[in-house]
Formats: structure tokens, C-alpha cells, sequence
């Protein structure tokens, strides 16, 4: 009987189990998240914006990179809750087409990128754009079809500082930016941006506008201008109104420093390599003349205001550098010479080379000549940048703020990027010319990886600011470079 | 008393925090899986050469038993924060199997010589095409097959010891995409490096078998580690031309060495008989697993990330608890029951796609048949439940592991069934 028992008692245990068990299945039941809108209502999305916005990546924009804009990827995002825009247009050029040209990988030489243009012979970028858009006077790129409203309003060069002007698309033999001209319709006659985007009812927008208000006068090595604060926040300010005038939500960013893109920090500042002993001696030759006067003219200053020799030695060596006539280095001038004001760059004081000196320092630029103002960046063009680079991006951070809004930082998200902590599905993303995956071969525009961890973290950014549950895209979907077959 | 004894060992067993995963496999004789894979401390058959050799020693005839499991297992991924991504394994079915033999050679039946091959690890991953986690693993598979030969000698009625070498033999097959885009920025194409060779190692097993009184048996017994190491195994990259010769060789092509520690195992077994047709049974095994470190690839030429590649593992050791019921319900057939606690030794942020191990639970049942009294044709099926293991963005960035694990959440369920064939002579 008590045999009887215990048996009964454990064989009904284990036949209860294994059939609980075994009701749950043989497979994993772990489900994937619900996208959802939460508070936000993406019905209607547009954005607005510069290059960034449009897709431009490799010193052009064409399908490719528009068909992989950050914008697009936040709409298909939108779209998967069933709550998004019911369409999202882009003004895109044709399928398959080079758009604008830009730069291609041609291959890695020593270990080295070999970038090339896309159109070989820069007489045939305006040809071939001619030929592929053939509805112009100059520079004129294929028209948006009259009427067609589309949602990516990102325009390649804008500055804040543009949006108000009036003829800002409209040709003309001076200067116009044809990317906004070709987003116009026929015969439209003036029209400010600010005014464009003002005919939509947005329900939600993203603006990230402010990049080129820097970027546009760091990137030419500190010549031509910063937009000036008053006129930023006037015109930004006026921008925002508009947005949100229907009640519209949004997501606002911020302005990159510029030194985390490998635009500003490939070179490095003492690229000049002295290996010939006659060389270096030739060349100290060359300043010794102008080295003893301004040894003379020293004699007469004060410790802090004393001026740089040029100096020549085996191994590396900063360029001799051409600096703006107008700044503090213009003193330079009185030793000057045919070449204006110049002086050898100064590593020790965070000076920069830009990308495009790579194609001009082979061919002896910064030696016996000086390399030109706009491939360097000196220490009181950089602290300018800087110190413009932090009013926008403070007064930026306040408007999200004050406006409720919700805020990528993109400034804060790319210092992470240029520091190695990013990683995204088990790759690390870094600011690295050409290895580093985040930018395109530009050096300024992002690589369309880098373009979708930027939709990744303005998702994060939108979900926190309004409790939806946009879905982040994969980075496999996304490549950086395009190499050679 | 002798209730109470057993009743300790399980309250023991709960006590301690669960279970040994990895790439261990517990399908090493059927008889022992339907009763949750105990077996430590009860002499079936040959098959006490994996269990304990030392149990070989109170077998009543010589054996000879052969048999396989069936593994069905996928495994299961989703995004972290309730992102809408999921991703699942497509593994083929595994075939892990157990032969052993053993024979007396006095006619006091006092020493046994044994020999046996079985497959105590291995591990078949193969996920989804283009998932999310591609540039980390595609597809692994891990096969290693340990060969036996042992001796066991019972000293008297109370104990038998046994003692054996093992000869491991196996392979490693590893494919994962490469992050170099060779098509466009919408139809992207990303090459592929995989890595495949044979690999061999030693080790050795002993064990203790104790029949306490007629009813009580207890079992302790070791496996030691075996160090499988790869010799020139095969490393091939499909790239863009363009990085071959400076970040792949030239080629294309290169060799490699590697080492994976397949961990060592105590374990501590008892075997009560309540009376002549119910027998239970419980086991504790150790896996020895802090041994896992590291993966690390040495090449002959730069592959990737120059002459080498490690990415950090830090296994823990782990227990596993084991407990099973046999019934003799008639003359012709057993019925049996168990289950068992599965540790992982995988702490957070270290979670692979390769083996993205839980705590897992492992639920038991088995049917024995002796149509003749020397024959004996068992049958069992296990079900695996892995727990739902999430691993955050913190728990990676803690463990440093940002290159070789993803943040997400992981589930493997698996079902097993097995039979095998034994013959006593």
C-alpha cells in the first residue's frame, strides 16, 4: 500500500510537469516590441535642414544618399507604429543617377584611401549635370515636378543665416543655391526658405539647421564669415514660430564641434617630412633673411607679443602657412613678401591642417611657399568657431527647452563618436577618415551608417521627449563606405 | 533516516543558485536522461564509463549500449528597450551520440575494462541571414568527440573504483560576416571570414562508487579539462580586393590556431532504491568553467584586426542539480522521470550570439523497454527552457565586451528525443 503510494504520487508529479511543460512549447516565445506614436502625432512630417538633412555624403548628393537620409529612416520609423505619414518625398534625382558627383573610394594604396571624383574632368560635372538635367542656365540641377509637395526640405549650404533671404532661390549669374532653386516651382519669383517652409502644416518636423553658420567659414580655413548671434537667433527663432504655429511637435538639434570630423583632424600638424639633410638647410636658407629681421622687430615687443621664426629640421614639420591679413596675425604682413601675411603653423597651440591640403602638400605647399589661408585653421580662428559653435548650441538647448521640444545633441553624440564609445550592433563607429565608418569621404557628411545611427539617436531623443516607441534601424542595412569590387 | 539523507542532498541542491550550460550537453546515456541525467551513483551499464567510471566495478554482466539524441534547439533574440526586432536561430538538428562497452576479465567479476565514445560538448548556432548580430557570428559549429578507454576494479562489496583517458577529436566551423560594403548604400554586400579546422586533446576521468547498504549508493567522479587546440586550421576572407594584402592577406587565405577549454566536471551523485521497483536518484556536478577566459584566434597573416583576435568570455564556474525517478512498472517496462537545474556560467555582458547562455531547466521523461533479459531498448525526451535573459547596454559597457555581444534579450528552448540499444552478456 505506502509503495503503492509513493509511487502514484511521483509518477502523477512528473506526468503533470512534463505536461506543463511541454504546453509552452518547444520554441522561444520571446516577442519583438510594439512600435507606437505615443503623445507625438507623425501624420505629417517634414524636415528641415541643411546638407545633413538632404543626404549629401561624399562631397555630392545624389539618389543613393537621399534613398539613405536620416529623415527617410525616421519616417519609415513613424510609419511602422501605422500612425506615420501616409507618404514621405523626397526631391530625389533619378535612379541610379551620380546626382551632383563627389568623391568615390578608387581603391586603398599602401594602406592609404585613393579617393577619386565620380566626374573625372570638372568641365564635365557641369556637363554631365546639363546632360542628366537638361533645363538650365548654369549649375541648375533637375526640377522637383511643379507642385509636388515633398517633406525633406534639407538644402546642401544653408545657413541660418540664409532663410530669410528673399532671393536665395531664385538663379541668376552671381550666386544661388540651386538645390533650393530646384525645390522651387516654375516662375515662382521670390521666396525666402523661412517662407517655403511656412506653406506646410506640419504635424511633427525635425530641424537641424546651424551646422553651416560655422561650418561654412571653418571649413575654408577661417575665411569669409560666422553668421553673427543676433541674426541667428533672430532668424532660428523665427523658423521655430513657424514649426510650431499649428501645434506641431518636434525634434531640434544641435551643432557638431567641428573639430569632431576627420575634415579638420586627418592632417596632421606637421605633415611636411624632411628626410635630405641639403633640403632642410636650403630651406632655412631661404628664411634667414626674414627670420633676422623679425628677431630685430622682436627686440621691441613684450614676451607675449614676440613673433614665430621659421625653422626647418629632419623629420616632421609644420607648413609654412598664409594667414589672414586682417586678424591678429596681420602684423605678419611687415615681413610679408609677394605672398601677403604668413608665418609657420603652430602644432603646440592646437592649429589645424584641413583635408583638401592632402591633394596641395605633395607638390611642396607650406615649404618654400606657404600653404593658403583656407587649408588651415590658426588658434583665433578655431576659438572664434569655438566660442560660436557654444552660443548656438546653448541658445539651441534653451529653445528645445523653453519650447518643449525634443533634442538631439548632436554636438555632445559626436565628441562620444570621436572618442571611440560608440558602437552599434557590435561595430564600433569611429571619426577616422575612411576606417572609421561615421563619415563619408568628405570628411564633413556622414557615411549612411553614420546617417542611421543619427536617425537611431534622434529616435531615443523623439521616445523619451513624447513616450512613442520608434524602432532604431540595423547597422548592417546601413553601410559606411562603398569599396571596390 | 535514509530519507532524510536524500531529502538534505535535494534541499542542497536548491539551496545552491541553479545550474552548467555553455556548450556542454547532457545526452550522454538514455537510461540517465529520462531520469534528468542522474546517474553518478547508479551502475546501469556500460554507459557508468561517462557517469562514473568507478560505478563499472558493481555492473552484474559485461555491456555494450549505443545511442543518439536529436537536438532541436532555437535560439531566440530581441532588441533591448522593446525595439521591434526579433531574430532566430535556424539550427540544424544536432546528433550528439554514446557508445560504450564494458567487459570483465575475471570470472569474480571484479575488474571491468571499459571503453567508450560519447560527445559531452558541442554546439550548433546558425541565425538568420543578414540579422542583426551578422558581423559578430553567422553560424558556429562545434563538434567534439571523446574517446575512453577505462579500468575499473571493485575492492570489495562497498567500493569500486575506476580511472580512464580520454582522446578528444573534434571541429570548429565559424562564419561571420565582414563589415565591408562592397555593393551600394541601398544594396549593401558584406564579404564573409570563416574559420574551420580540426582540433584534438587529452584528458583523463576517474571515479568512486560506493554501495553503502543494499538501498544507498553514492557516487563521486571527475572529468578533467580537455584543451581542444586548432593547428593550422583554415582562415578565408571574401572581401573587396582592395584590403587584401594589407588588412586580409593576399591571398585571401591563411592559417590559424586556437584553444577552446572543454571544462572540467565534479560530480557527486546518490542512488536510492525505496523499494524494488522505484529507485531515485540525485546528482551535483561542478563545471569546472572558469577555465573559458578567452576566444582567441592567432593567424598567420593579418585577418581583420592584425595577427590575432580575442574577445574576453570570464565563464564562471557552474553547478548543475540534477534529480530522477526509475519505475519498474512491470516486468517488460521502465518508466522514468527527472529533471535538472542548469547554471550558466556566463555572467552579464558577456552574453554571445554564439552561446548566449541562462539558466536553463531541463525536464526529463524516458521509457524502458527488456523484451529479453539481456536486451534493453530506452527511449527518453528532454525539453530545455532556457530562462529569458536580458543583457543591457550597461551590463556590456561594465564587461568591455562593445565588440562581441549585442544588447538584447535571449531565450533558447530546446526538445531532444533519444534511444539507444543495450545488450548485457
Amino acid at each position: 500500500m505506502k509503495k503503492y503510494a509513493i509511487n502514484k504520487v511521483l509518477g502523477t508529479a512528473a506526468v503533470l510537469a512534463v505536461a506543463a511543460y511541454t504546453l509552452q512549447g518547444c520554441k522561444p516565445d520571446i516577442e519583438a516590441g510594439t512600435p507606437s506614436a505615443g503623445a507625438a502625432d507623425f501624420s505629417n512630417f517634414i524636415a528641415v535642414g541643411n546638407s545633413l538633412t538632404a543626404g549629401f555624403a561624399d562631397n555630392g548628393l545624389n539618389y543613393e544618399g537621399q534613398a539613405t537620409s536620416y529623415p527617410l529612416i525616421l519616417a519609415q520609423a513613424m510609419q511602422a507604429t501605422g500612425k506615420g505619414p501616409a507618404q514621405f518625398l523626397q526631391p530625389l534625382f533619378p535612379v541610379g543617377s551620380a546626382g551632383t558627383g563627389g568623391l568615390r573610394l578608387a581603391g586603398i594604396t599602401n594602406g592609404l584611401p585613393v579617393l577619386a571624383p565620380v566626374f573625372p574632368d570638372s568641365s564635365q560635372i557641369i556637363e554631365r549635370i546639363r546632360t542628366l538635367f537638361p533645363d538650365s542656365i548654369t549649375n541648375k540641377y533637375a526640377q522637383v515636378p511643379n507642385g509636388m509637395e515633398i517633406h525633406n526640405l534639407g538644402v546642401p549650404g544653408i545657413r541660418v543665416a540664409d532663410i530669410e533671404s528673399p532671393v536665395y532661390g531664385v538663379s541668376n549669374n552671381i550666386a544661388f543655391n540651386p538645390f533650393f532653386e530646384r525645390m522651387l516651382p516654375d516662375n515662382q519669383g521670390f521666396m525666402s526658405y523661412l517662407s517655403y517652409v511656412a506653406k506646410r502644416r506640419p504635424t511633427f518636423f525635425t530641424n537641424w539647421l546651424g551646422n553651416n553658420d560655422v561650418l561654412g567659414y571653418a571649413s575654408a580655413g577661417g575665411t569669409g564669415f560666422l553668421t553673427n548671434m543676433a541674426d541667428f537667433t533672430a532668424s532660428y527663432g523665427k523658423m521655430l514660430d513657424t514649426l510650431t504655429r499649428g501645434g506641431a511637435k518636434g525634434l531640434i538639434a544641435t551643432v557638431p564641434k567641428v573639430t569632431s570630423a576627420p575634415y579638420f583632424t586627418t592632417v596632421p600638424p606637421t605633415p611636411i617630412v624632411l628626410t635630405d639633410p641639403t633640403q632642410v638647410a636650403l630651406l632655412n636658407g631661404a628664411y634667414a633673411a626674414r627670420n633676422a629681421a623679425i628677431k630685430r622687430f622682436n627686440t621691441l615687443l613684450p614676451d607675449a607679443a614676440k613673433l614665430d621664426t621659421i625653422s626647418f629640421r629632419l623629420g616632421p614639420n609644420a607648413p609654412v602657412i598664409a594667414v589672414s591679413v586682417t586678424g591678429p596675425d596681420s602684423v605678419y604682413r611687415r615681413f610679408g613678401g609677394p605672398a601677403g601675411a604668413f608665418r609657420q603653423l603652430r602644432a603646440d597651440r592646437g592649429e589645424l591642417i584641413l583635408l583638401p591640403a592632402q591633394t596641395v602638400l605633395p607638390t611642396g605647399a607650406g615649404t618654400a611657399t606657404p600653404l593658403g589661408n583656407q587649408f588651415a585653421l590658426t588658434r583665433e580662428e578655431l576659438d572664434a568657431i569655438n566660442a560660436r559653435t557654444n552660443e548656438i548650441n546653448t541658445y539651441i538647448r534653451a529653445q528645445a527647452t523653453s519650447r518643449n521640444l525634443a533634442l538631439f545633441d548632436a554636438e555632445a553624440f559626436l565628441d562620444q563618436v570621436k572618442a571611440g564609445q560608440v558602437y552599434f550592433d557590435g561595430t564600433n563607429i569611429t571619426a577616422a577618415f575612411v576606417r572609421g565608418g561615421a563619415f563619408s569621404l568628405d570628411g564633413i557628411h556622414p557615411t549612411p551608417r553614420g546617417y542611421a545611427l543619427i536617425a537611431n539617436e534622434m529616435m531615443k531623443a523623439i521616445n523619451a521627449k513624447y513616450g512613442s516607441n520608434l524602432s532604431p534601424v540595423n547597422a548592417a542595412n546601413y553601410p559606411a563606405l562603398q569599396f571596390p569590387k | 533516516m535514509k530519507r532524510r539523507l536524500t531529502l538534505s542532498l535535494l534541499a542542497l541542491g536548491a539551496a545552491g543558485q541553479a545550474f552548467a550550460g555553455g556548450y556542454q550537453v547532457s545526452v550522454q546515456g538514455q537510461k540517465q536522461i529520462g531520469m534528468g541525467h542522474t546517474g553518478t551513483a547508479l551502475a546501469w551499464d556500460a554507459s557508468s564509463l561517462f557517469f562514473n567510471p568507478g560505478s563499472l566495478g558493481f555492473l552484474k554482466k559485461s555491456s555494450v549500449v549505443a545511442g543518439a539524441s536529436f537536438i532541436n534547439s532555437t535560439v531566440a533574440y530581441t532588441g533591448p528597450n522593446g525595439q521591434a526586432y526579433r531574430a532566430e536561430t535556424d539550427n540544424p538538428i544536432s546528433t550528439p551520440f554514446a557508445a560504450y562497452g564494458a567487459f570483465f576479465l575475471d570470472k569474480n567479476k571484479k575488474l571491468v575494462l571499459a571503453a567508450g565514445a560519447y560527445t559531452p560538448f558541442g554546439s550548433t548556432v546558425k541565425w538568420a541571414d543578414g540579422w542583426r548580430g551578422q558581423f559578430l557570428l553567422n553560424e558556429l559549429s562545434l563538434r567534439a568527440i571523446f574517446t575512453n578507454a577505462t579500468v575499473a576494479y571493485r575492492i570489495n562489496d562497498m567500493f569500486s573504483v575506476g580511472a580512464g583517458f580520454n582522446y578528444a577529436f573534434g571541429s570548429v566551423d565559424l562564419k561571420r560576416s565582414v563589415d565591408i560594403n562592397t555593393g551600394t548604400a541601398t544594396a549593401p554586400q558584406y564579404g564573409q571570414a570563416q574559420l574551420k579546422g580540426n582540433a584534438s586533446g587529452i584528458g583523463f576521468n576517474a571515479g568512486i562508487h560506493a554501495q553503502l547498504t543494499e538501498e544507498l549508493s553514492v557516487g563521486v567522479s571527475y572529468r578533467s579539462k580537455v584543451d581542444m587546440k586548432v593547428s593550422g586550421g583554415d582562415a578565408t576572407i571574401r572581401t573587396s580586393p582592395a584590403l587584401l594584402g594589407t588588412t586580409f592577406p593576399a591571398s585571401g587565405a591563411t592559417t590559424f590556431d586556437a584553444t577552446l577549454p572543454l571544462p572540467a566536471n565534479t560530480n557527486l551523485g546518490i542512488g536510492y532504491k525505496v523499494n524494488k521497483d522505484l529507485t531515485l536518484a540525485a546528482d551535483i556536478t561542478l563545471a569546472h568553467w572558469s577555465a573559458y577566459k578567452e576566444l582567441r584566434f592567432d593567424f598567420k597573416e593579418n585577418f581583420g584586426t592584425g595577427l590575432s583576435s580575442a574577445s574576453p568570455r570570464n565563464y564562471k564556474d557552474a553547478f548543475i542539480y540534477r534529480v530522477g525517478a526509475n519505475y519498474q512498472a512491470s516486468k517488460l517496462i521502465a518508466l522514468r522521470g527527472g529533471a535538472y537545474l542548469d547554471q550558466t556560467p556566463v555572467e552579464a555582458g558577456y552574453m554571445t550570439p554564439e552561446t548566449p547562455d541562462a539558466n536553463r531547466i531541463g525536464l526529463t521523461l524516458g521509457i524502458g523497454i527488456t523484451p529479453t533479459e539481456n536486451l534493453s531498448i530506452d527511449a527518453s525526451l528532454l525539453f530545455i527552457n532556457g530562462a529569458k535573459r536580458e543583457q543591457t547596454q550597461a551590463d556590456i559597457n561594465a564587461a568591455g565586451t562593445q565588440t562581441s555581444v549585442l544588447p538584447g534579450t535571449y531565450q533558447q528552448r530546446a526538445f531532444a528525443p533519444g534511444i539507444q540499444v543495450s545488450y548485457a552478456f
